[in-house]
């Protein structure tokens, strides 16, 4: 069982639902979408669900919502089994991707659905909540448009605003700002996370985009083939990923091939094609001596030192200005080796010169090395 | 898409296509405000008479709310089966979908003299011939196709996830069909009801055999007239009728430009 | 961007959506939905049809009654004037209408949209309005008279109407719009790009459309002129009204058997003959094209 630090953030109304996954299952024919999935999520908690496509967090999502059931397993919200529960008795609200917003209603009618279909309230609170709520999401005094004359950003927004209407105690995201510009994208991070906060519901957030999930989490969770690959906080997922698969995925990430020489526990001997040789800590379990393995680094954690100080060697093949930094791209034995660094450090440094690379042995990793070659 | 000019000889001919198409139909305008007493075009002269002459005939007015029961009614029956059929195909694999298509098939590709004969010795036996009824039920034979194919059209456009949305947001899936499915999709069944009711009013040899003596609709009047006199009245009544359909044909306009998810 | 349109999703047996969980409820809806329907075209339509067809004829006569039919020189003579009409139709509105939809395919879209307009309209017009402007057209008062007259070409009044030319004009006129619309929306799935990639490659433009396009048509053209031939097969009213005696066409003829002649039986001896020639073609038509395409079935 999984289950992440409660360290979460404390709101003012803590309103939201734990909720946990028990053994979820799911197969489509013959594809298992969702393998044994078991997770903890903290009452008011902001999850991502992270993972290409196939990876099985749009198949946890539509558990979550009831759309389909589980063969196996069991949800729970607030320590309720709702697996079985319908769609519309969860007591939840979703924001999709393509807004879903009912076409032939003003936003007023679209925002108030969910007061009207759950709750007997009187017509007056019902707009002074349907008003509040609009101006959480800036969107005040919009009430009798109609969603075909509004743009996708606010289009996003009524989508929330109907979402979040009915005080949910949990909130459904299914990759909600795919289809806007980068810029809007990224305003509207900002803005849900402030809603979480004022809010307080577990928001439960799937997306493909790393950068999303790492900005506005308390928790990520990685997932890979129907199967959690690693869950925890943005921070223990980047700085201390599980395994290749999860460094690859969650922002840039060094992962230079080798063998195993040797190693325990706690620390293993990688070797390089060319000879180099470095040791890294362990992640699970040792490595059998001769297996092909990579090594982890994040660019940020390197840094260039002179040769005789230096863990690894490389030649520089590229140095590329990021704006408030450099990276340097250096090749080594046939793979590449990147370091970001600052303006003084590539001082005289030159395309086709060999330099050092260091770097905290803490912050680097050993991990097993999927099929393919260097 | 510009990969082809359309040339000024390929132009000539739609000009002339479209003239032979409507340059007939204008004609037939034209020769109902003639003061002339028999057929001749250019008309002498400009009168309402005919008009005068129909609209105060108590057998035309009759006929024309005739056509109107028939057709509302066999919209309405249209609609009532052929909205839960297209349900069924959109929605849902079922065991038999041939069979099924072959129904539909076999009711938009009958020809009309055999539905008309077999149904009015069908009808001897219950009873149904000569009744605004009968005649309207085997009309609807022939508009549930319009039906099942605009509000499929529509069903398939649909997003799904707008009832999934209304779901999650509390409503019972019954009513997420009910407020949220049927009046996105209603576009289509207005559509198909229109084409129902029109098929229906323009209708003749079904209507002939059904409901063509005392009491007969407007296009069993229409045809004795046409083979029988030789006046401009029958001009008149056939511009009634080609009133009614353009403003069908504008009304379905108006709906599918408002809905915008039908296509031409 | 829209969300995957998923009536059917990606993955095999489930569906995503609101949906009754058991098995039974399925089934029950499922009936629910389809029971109206059926019942109404069976009890309507299949019913009065076979029963028809069974009273008419009976047992051992049934043989002997078909060749007869099939034998008699009238109906022979009906039968060919039918496929005669029926088939000249086909093709003459097939060589007006071709040039028309391609005009249509690649017109741009203000003259697309004004052209449709004007095609689908008389779409919407009655038979007998239609063809009723016709007998005004050319009957001996009508204005191609009138013409010939004044420019002098006769000196007495032509009969144009009642004849094979007659009938043939008028119902290519009530044809023309389906084939044309028709041909146009098959023409619409002919990806353009095709053209372009063989005008790259050299060739010119008449090349290009008797290589390229034409070919990839002739479904279309099938399609069109099988559902125009069928149509045309079982029509009244424009030979009724246009032709004379040896233009008439088997609607015609079983109208006056079953109304005037109370001849019944030869009547459904006939009908089934119709019945069974515009049920092969339309088996064929489905087989080309799949006609619950129509109706979003895939």
């Amino acid at each position: 069982m999984l289950s992440m630090d409660t360290d979460t953030p404390h709101p003012e109304e803590n309103s939201g639902a734990s909720v946990r996954l028990d053994a979820l299952r799911k197969s489509f024919g013959f594809v298992r979408a969702v393998n044994d999935v078991s997770l903890d999520i903290p009452a008011g908690s902001f999850v991502s669900f992270l993972g290409p496509s196939g990876s099985g967090k749009t198949t946890t999502l539509n558990l979550l919502a009831g759309f389909i059931t589980p063969e196996a397993g069991e949800i729970l919200f607030d320590g309720a089994p709702i697996s079985h529960q319908p769609t519309h008795k969860r007591g939840i609200g979703m924001v999709f991707q393509s807004y879903a917003l009912f076409p032939h209603m003003t936003v007023f009618d679209n925002v108030a659905f969910p007061l009207k279909m759950r709750s007997e309230m009187e017509k007056s609170q019902m707009r002074k909540r349907v008003a509040e709520t609009l101006a959480m999401v800036q969107l005040a005094g919009y009430q009798d448009r109609y969603p075909r004359q509004l743009s996708g950003g606010q289009q996003q927004r009524v989508a929330m605003a109907r979402a979040l209407v009915a005080q949910p105690r949990l909130l459904l995201m299914d990759e909600p700002l795919g289809a806007l510009d980068k810029k809007l994208r990224d305003q509207m991070q900002i803005e849900i996370k402030n809603i979480h906060r004022r809010v307080g519901s577990t928001f439960v957030y799937v997306t493909h985009d790393q950068n999303e999930a790492l900005t506005m989490s308390d928790f990520i969770v990685v997932m890979r083939d129907g199967a959690i690959a690693q869950a925890g906080t943005p921070q223990e997922l980047y700085d201390f990923p599980a395994d290749e698969f999860v460094a690859d995925f969650l922002g840039g990430a060094n992962l230079i091939k080798g063998r195993i020489v040797s190693g325990d526990a706690k620390r293993q001997q990688i070797v390089l094609d060319d000879g180099q040789n470095v040791v890294a800590p362990t992640t699970g379990m040792p490595l059998q001596a001769g297996t092909t393995a990579s090594l982890f680094l994040r660019p940020e954690g390197v840094s260039l030192v002179p040769l005789e100080r230096s863990k690894i060697s490389a030649e520089v093949v590229e140095i590329v200005y990021m704006g408030s930094a450099f990276r340097v791209i250096a090749s080594v034995s046939q793979q590449v080796i990147s370091a970001m660094v600052s303006r003084e450090d590539i001082a005289g440094l030159q395309i086709g010169s060999k330099v050092g690379f260091n770097w905290e042995e803490e912050r680097s990793r050993v991990f097993a090395s999927e099929a393919g070659a260097p | 898409m510009e990969t082809y000019k359309i040339t000024f000889s390929m132009n000539i001919l739609v000009v002339c296509v479209l003239f032979f198409l409507l340059f007939p139909v204008l004609v037939v305008v034209a020769i109902s405000f003639s003061s002339a007493e028999f057929l001749s075009f250019p008309p002498p002269g400009l009168s309402l008479r005919w008009y005068q002459e129909i609209f105060s005939s108590l057998d035309w007015v009759a006929s024309f709310w005739i056509t109107i029961k028939v057709g509302a009614l066999t919209a309405f029956f249209s609609v009532l089966v052929g909205v839960p059929a297209a349900f069924a195909i959109i929605r849902h694999n079922f065991f038999g979908k041939d069979m099924f298509n072959a129904l539909i098939l076999s009711a938009l590709i009958t020809p009309p003299i055999i539905k008309a004969m077999s149904i009015y010795l069908f009808y001897v036996q219950l009873g149904l011939n000569n009744t605004i009824l009968g005649l309207a039920l085997a009309h609807t034979v022939s508009g549930i196709p319009f039906v099942v194919i605009n509000t499929a059209a529509s069903l398939k456009n649909f997003d799904l996830n707008l009832e999934r949305a209304a779901c999650v947001h509390g409503a019972h899936p019954m009513q997420a069909i009910l407020k949220i499915t049927l009046p996105v999709v209603s576009a289509g069944v207005m559509v198909g009801a229109v084409f129902a009711f029109m098929q229906s009013a323009q209708e003749l040899i079904v209507s002939i055999f059904v409901l063509g003596t005392v009491d007969r609709p407007l296009s069993v009047k229409l045809w004795e007239g046409v083979q029988v006199s030789t006046d401009p009245s029958i001009a008149a009544a056939s511009t009634v009728l080609i009133g009614v359909a353009l403003l069908s044909f504008i009304m379905v306009a108006l709906i599918k430009r408002r809905d915008g998810s039908l296509a031409p | 961007m829209n969300a995957l349109n998923d009536n059917h999703p990606p993955h095999a047996s489930d569906k995503v959506g609101p949906r009754w969980r058991i098995f039974p409820k399925t089934d029950i809806k499922l009936f629910l939905l389809l029971a109206p329907i059926t019942l109404l075209i069976v009890v309507f339509l299949i019913i009065p049809i076979v029963i028809m067809f069974n009273k008419a004829v009976s047992g051992d006569e049934i043989l002997a009654a078909y060749i007869e039919v099939l034998r008699s020189p009238v109906y022979i003579n009906v039968f060919m004037t039918t496929l005669k009409i029926a088939t000249m139709t086909t093709v003459l509105t097939l060589i007006l209408g071709y040039p028309v939809a391609f005009a249509l395919r690649f017109g741009k879209p203000k003259y697309r949209a004004i052209v449709l307009m004007l095609i689908v309209l008389p779409y919407w017009l009655d038979f007998i309005v239609r063809s009723y402007s016709w007998m005004i057209l050319l009957g001996r008062r009508g204005i191609v008279n009138e013409a010939l007259l004044w420019l002098g070409l006769v000196d007495r009044p032509v009969k144009l109407l009642y004849s094979l030319g007659s009938v043939v004009t008028g119902m290519v006129q009530i044809m023309l719009p389906m084939m044309i619309l028709t041909l146009f929306a098959a023409m619409l799935r002919i990806d353009a790009k095709l053209m372009d990639a063989a005008n790259i490659h050299g060739a010119n433009r008449w090349k290009s459309f008797t290589r390229v396009f034409m070919p990839l048509s002739l479904p279309g053209v099938y399609g069109a002129s099988l559902l125009v031939f069928v149509t045309a097969l079982g029509f009244y009213i424009t030979p009724a009204l246009l032709g004379g005696p040896s233009e008439t066409m088997i609607s015609q003829s079983m109208l006056l058997l079953a109304s005037e002649l109370l001849d019944w039986k030869t009547a459904s001896i006939a009908g089934t003959l119709l019945l069974f020639v515009t049920t092969i073609l339309v088996l064929i038509y489905n087989r080309l094209f799949s006609i619950d395409r129509l109706w979003g079935g895939e």
